[in-house]
C-alpha cells in the first residue's frame, strides 16, 4: 500500500514498481511513476477533500496485461497521466467519477506492435470539468477503444476532448471512440472527437452524442407507477452500467 | 368494486382537438372494447386517461373510484390502480427488463416488497406466458419482436395487478401463437383479479379469446355507438361506414 496526501494505491501483487516524489515541486505537483512488469491490476482512489495535482507516468512492459481502476470522488483534482504501452501489452483503464472541478489529461502512447488500450469512463460530473484523452498509435496493428459515458448534473459542464492520432505507414490499426453525455441539467457540455488519421489501412469508428432523457421514455416509467426521481435514477444507472467491472459496487457505495 | 368514469372528455394536442366529448364508465369485472379505424383518437384517449403530459384536457373529468384524477400525475394514477399497455412500447437502452419490473413492483409495494417473492412471481408468470428467462437480463424491449414486447406488457399487467387496465392494440404485430397466449392471459388476468378491462383494437380476432360486455364504436374523436358483442360482427361485415352516417 502506497499512501500520500489522500492518494492510496492498493497493490495486488509484486508486479508493480511504484515511486512517488517526496518533495513537491515548484507547482505543488506530485510526481508518480508506475512500472508494470507482470500481469496485474491496480486500483487508485482519489477521495481527498483538498486539491490534488498529480503527474503520473505509467509504463506497461511488453506482453503484459494490466487493468487500472480509478475511483475519483475528490473534488478539484488535476491529473495528467502518460501511458507508454509496449509491444503486445494490453491495458484496460476504467474510471469512475462522482465529482466536480475535474481536470484530466491522459496521453496514451501505443509504443509497440500489437499494443492495445481500452478506456472506459463512467460517472457523474457536478461542476465545470475538462477531460482530455489523446491516443497515439505509434506502431502498426495497435488498437484503441475509448468509451466515455458521463452524466452532467447540477452545475456540471463538461468539456470532453478525445483525440486519436494515426501517422502515415502505421498500418492495420483499430481506433474506436464512443462518447456520450447524458444531460440532467441545462449546461452546454461539449464533446470534441478528433480523428487525425493519415493512413488508409485502418478500422476506425466514432460516435458523439449529447442528450437528455427522452420524455416519452420517462412517461413509460410513470405509467408503471414509478415516480420521476426513481425513473431518472434507474435510467442513469442503466446508462452508466455496461462493460465496467464491479460498477454495481461503486454505484451502491457512492450513489445510495 | 372499482370504477373508472370518463365524463365529457375533450382533449387536444398541438392545438388540434382530438377527443371531442367522451363518456365512458368501466367497472370491475367488465370487458369493454373500443373499435375504430386508424387515426380517430383511440390511443389519444388511452394516453389522456393515463395523464400523458403531451395532451391538454380542455373539458370534462376523469374519476377513479370517485376521486377526480383529471389533473393527477401519471405515476400517481398508476399507483392508484390504473394501467396502460402501449401500442408501441419504447425500447430503453441500458435498463434491463428485470430492473424495470422490480422498480415498478417495489414502488407499488413499498416497505413490504420482498425480492424473493418478486423473483418467484416473475418466474411463474414468464413460464405462463412462454417467455424465455433471458428476457430479464436484456435491455427493456430492445430488439424484442412485436410479440415479445406485447408479452412483456402482459407480464407487467400480471405483476402490477391494476384494477382497471387499458390495453392499446395489444393484438397488433402478433403471430397466431402469441395472439393466443396474449388473449388467453388477458382473460385469465381479468377473471383472477376481477379487473375492469378496456381493449382497443381493430380486429375481431382477439375477441375470440376474451368476450366483451360492451363494444364502443369510436369515430372522429367520440364514441358513436355502444352495444354488445354483436356489433363486432356488423363491423366485420360492413366496416365503419354505417356508423359514420349515424
Ligand atoms: N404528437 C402528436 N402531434 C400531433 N398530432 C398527433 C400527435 N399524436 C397523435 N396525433 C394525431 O391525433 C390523431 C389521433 O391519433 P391516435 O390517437 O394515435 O389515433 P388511433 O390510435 O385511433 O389510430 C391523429 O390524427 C394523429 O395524427
Ligand atoms: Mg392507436
Amino acid at each position: 500500500m502506497v499512501s500520500k496526501d489522500g492518494i492510496f494505491l492498493k497493490k495486488e501483487d509484486q508486479a508493480l514498481e511504484v515511486s512517488l516524489s517526496d518533495k513537491l515541486d515548484f507547482y505543488d505537483i506530485v510526481k508518480m511513476k508506475i512500472e508494470v512488469l507482470k500481469d496485474t491490476s491496480l486500483q487508485i482512489c482519489y477521495s481527498n477533500s483538498k486539491e490534488i495535482k498529480l503527474d503520473i507516468t505509467i509504463v506497461v512492459q511488453a506482453g503484459v496485461t494490466f487493468r487500472l481502476q480509478e475511483i475519483k470522488t475528490a473534488k478539484n483534482t488535476k491529473i495528467q497521466t502518460k501511458y507508454s504501452i509496449l509491444e503486445r501489452a494490453k491495458v484496460l483503464v476504467e474510471k469512475f467519477y462522482d465529482t466536480s472541478f475535474l481536470r484530466e489529461l491522459d496521453l496514451f502512447s501505443l509504443n509497440g506492435v500489437g499494443a492495445t488500450i481500452d478506456v472506459r469512463t463512467r460517472g457523474i460530473i457536478k461542476d465545470k470539468s475538462v477531460l482530455d484523452r489523446v491516443v497515439y498509435h505509434n506502431y502498426p496493428r495497435t488498437e484503441s477503444n475509448i468509451d466515455n459515458r458521463l452524466v452532467t448534473m447540477q452545475k456540471g459542464l463538461l468539456k470532453l476532448y478525445v483525440t486519436t492520432i494515426v501517422y502515415p505507414k502505421i498500418r492495420g490499426c483499430k481506433a474506436n471512440q464512443n462518447n456520450q453525455i447524458l444531460k440532467e441539467n441545462k449546461e452546454n457540455s461539449v464533446i470534441k472527437p478528433i480523428l487525425l488519421i493519415e493512413e488508409n489501412d485502418i478500422e476506425a469508428s466514432h460516435n458523439a452524442h449529447i442528450a437528455s432523457i427522452d420524455k416519452d421514455t420517462l412517461y413509460y416509467f410513470y405509467t408503471r407507477g414509478i415516480d420521476e426521481k426513481t425513473a431518472r435514477k434507474i435510467y442513469i444507472k442503466g446508462f452508466l452500467k455496461g462493460d465496467f467491472y464491479n460498477i454495481d459496487k461503486y454505484m451502491t457505495k457512492y450513489w445510495r | 368494486m372499482h370504477i373508472l368514469e370518463i365524463k365529457n372528455l375533450h382533449a387536444k394536442i398541438e392545438n388540434k382537438e382530438i377527443l371531442k366529448g367522451i363518456n365512458l364508465t368501466i367497472k370491475s369485472g367488465e370487458v369493454h372494447v373500443i373499435m375504430g379505424p386508424n387515426g380517430v383518437g383511440k390511443s389519444t384517449l388511452s394516453h389522456v386517461i393515463m395523464g400523458n403530459p403531451n395532451y391538454e384536457i380542455t373539458e370534462g373529468n376523469i374519476l377513479l373510484d370517485g376521486v377526480d384524477i383529471t389533473h393527477m400525475q401519471t405515476d400517481e394514477r398508476a399507483r392508484r390502480g390504473l394501467f396502460l399497455s402501449f401500442q408501441n412500447p419504447p425500447e430503453i437502452e441500458g435498463v434491463t427488463t428485470a430492473d424495470f419490473l422490480k422498480a415498478s413492483v417495489a414502488t407499488k409495494e413499498g416497505e413490504s416488497f420482498k425480492m424473493l417473492s418478486f423473483a418467484r412471481e416473475v418466474d411463474t408468470y414468464m413460464k405462463r406466458l412462454v417467455m424465455k428467462k433471458e428476457f430479464l437480463t436484456r435491455p427493456l424491449n430492445e430488439g424484442f419482436s412485436g410479440g415479445e414486447k406485447k408479452k412483456m406488457e402482459i407480464l407487467s399487467l400480471y405483476m402490477l395487478k391494476p384494477n382497471v387496465a387499458i390495453l392499446d392494440e395489444i393484438d397488433s404485430g402478433l403471430d397466431v401463437d402469441s395472439l393466443k397466449i396474449v388473449g388467453e392471459h388477458i382473460k385469465a388476468y381479468q377473471e383472477e383479479q376481477k379487473a375492469g378491462i378496456l381493449l382497443i383494437t381493430h380486429y375481431q380476432r382477439l375477441l375470440s379469446y376474451i368476450q366483451p360486455d360492451f363494444v364502443h364504436i369510436f369515430l372522429d374523436g367520440s364514441i358513436k355507438k355502444t352495444g354488445d358483442a354483436t356489433l363486432v360482427e356488423q363491423i366485420e361485415q360492413n366496416g365503419y361506414d354505417n356508423f359514420k352516417k349515424a
